[in-house]
């Protein structure tokens, strides 16, 4: 490192050159310590309910200890130990981020977790930050001069002090969410993390993570098989039989559910926002596709005959196409896939330029081995034959208003629009079925 | 031990701001706490430690 009288430009810079690099740090410090940890503790988790899973939770800790290398470059200058050890958090921090970021940026569309900030989930920022961090690290240390480097501690100015202030009352907010959400050693965070509640009867504390387990470098999805899933906004629901029924968000993630009127309401407090104590959660994971992958879906349905659950694409504004998924119930996995086509035989014709991609279905049900889709655009309902995949019927629906959901009843269709109004049709006759030439 | 981690960290502020004198047992609490996050982490993700994508 060069003398100081030689680094610092210009006689009577040298006091103002001095404060700068302290000045920025301690604006980096403020930053970090707010924006992405304070806001991550007092909006997300006081004011949303949101818990960091044990993962975000030590992605929070690595911005502190970041914050807190630099208070201790503050006080005492930047000497090599901190900048080391800033480094070494850092690169650290920035593995955390990818690794946590890589394991959901694979899966299907609108299947990330936990919540979205400017339309990127809080672990997508967690590499942007340490990346940032990196970044101001550096252009810190161009702004490092020989007089900076002192034995004795300094004495903090004002904005120094701010930081330090700051750091003290967002880390003491940390440990408030901290003891509520994860609770006194040896608990620690859990992968499936229990919403933020100022209430003890609610506070989950875990030993999972503890759990011994075979250590590998390459993991596997069942990982995470326990992990909160969002299920985003409801898409579909069936009946799966009497007493189960399973929802289908539209990110094609799905809970199954078992009514129970003596739930425990503390226990199920993780799962439910209402009627805790009314419904048992049975499973919750997300469907994957490959036809359908980066689809949508608004509409879900159960077949008792080939023990299946049928989702159907919504187009967007990029691609369009009608794609049928099913999936056997015994593992609800992904077992048919296919683009249904128009029957030879039922007579049907597009218009020119039109295709069965353009269908908007919001609606779907299954009967008697019959595919019933319903497309808010142009009000349409379409029979699919599940043996053939083929449309064997389409209808028109007149005065059909944004239809949401459809179900069967013996001969009949019951149609419900998003205002709550119930249509009632009759199942459109077949060509083939009995009685019908 | 997220909590006793950040209470940690909260009594290495208090040193650094409130007892410089203290510098040493506050750096030794730095390191303390940024093994323990590391660990941790590595607890959270032991079956897996990259994430199952291509590479």
């Amino acid at each position: 490192m060069s003398d100081a009288s030689v680094a610092v430009p210009g006689t009577g810079t040298r006091s103002t050159w001095h404060g700068i690099l302290f000045t920025v740090l301690a604006l980096a410090i403020l930053f970090l310590t707010i924006v992405p940890v304070g806001m991550a503790v007092f909006w997300l988790g006081f004011a949303r309910g949101d818990s960091p899973c044990v993962m975000c939770g030590e992605q929070r800790i690595g911005m502190i200890l970041i914050s807190l290398t630099g208070l201790f470059v503050l006080r005492f200058g930047p000497r090599p130990k901190y900048i080391g050890m800033a480094i070494i958090i850092a690169g650290w921090g920035l593995f955390m981020g990818m690794r946590h970021a890589g394991m959901h940026a694979a899966r299907d569309i609108g299947q990330g977790f936990s919540a979205e900030i400017l339309g990127a989930h809080t672990y997508t920022w967690a590499v942007i930050t340490y990346w940032v961090c990196v970044l101001v690290m550096g252009v810190l240390l161009l702004l490092v001069r020989d007089e900076h480097v002192q034995s004795g501690p300094r004495t903090l100015r004002g904005l120094e002090r701010l930081a330090g202030g700051a750091f003290l009352v967002v880390v003491a907010a940390n440990i408030v969410q901290a003891f509520a959400s994860t609770g006194p050693p040896p608990f620690m965070g859990q992968s499936d993390p229990v919403r933020f509640s100022f209430n003890p009867r609610h506070w989950h504390w875990s030993l999972e993570e503890w759990n011994p387990a075979r250590i590998g470098l390459r993991g596997r999805w069942a990982v995470d098989a326990g992990f909160s899933v969002d299920i985003g906004r409801i898409a579909g629901a069936a009946f799966l039989d009497s007493g189960a029924v399973i929802a289908v968000g539209e990110n094609k993630s799905y809970v199954v559910l078992r009514p129970n009127d003596r739930a425990n309401a503390d226990s199920n407090f993780r799962y439910f926002l209402e009627s805790r104590d009314q419904f048992d959660e049975v499973s919750r994971s997300r469907f994957g596709t490959v036809r359908a992958r980066l689809f949508y879906i608004m509409s879900a349905a159960y077949d008792p005959a080939s023990n299946s659950v049928y989702t159907i694409t919504f187009p967007n504004n990029r691609v369009k196409r009608l794609i049928v998924s099913r999936f056997d119930r015994r593992d609800l996995m992904l077992s048919e896939e296919y683009a249904p086509t128009l029957s030879a035989e039922s007579g049907l014709a597009l218009v020119p330029k039109r295709a069965l991609d353009e269908l908007a279905v919001t609606g779907a049900a299954v009967a008697d081995g019959r595919l019933f889709a319903l497309s808010a655009a142009y009000g349409t309902l379409l029979t699919i034959d599940l043996a053939t995949r083929q449309v064997v019927t389409a209808h028109a629906i007149p005065g059909l208003t944004r239809p949401t959901g459809i179900a069967v009843k013996g001969g009949e269709l019951y149609i419900v629009d998003d205002a709550g109004g119930l249509t009632v049709v009759s199942r459109p006759p077949v060509l083939g079925d009995s009685g019908i030439r | 031990m997220e909590f006793l981690n950040l209470v940690l960290i909260f009594t290495t502020a208090l040193l650094v701001l409130r007892a410089p004198n203290r510098e040493r047992l506050a750096f030794r609490l730095l390191v303390v706490s940024t093994i323990l996050m590391g660990f941790l982490f590595a607890m959270a993700t032991r079956t897996g430690l990259l994430p199952g994508v291509n590479y």
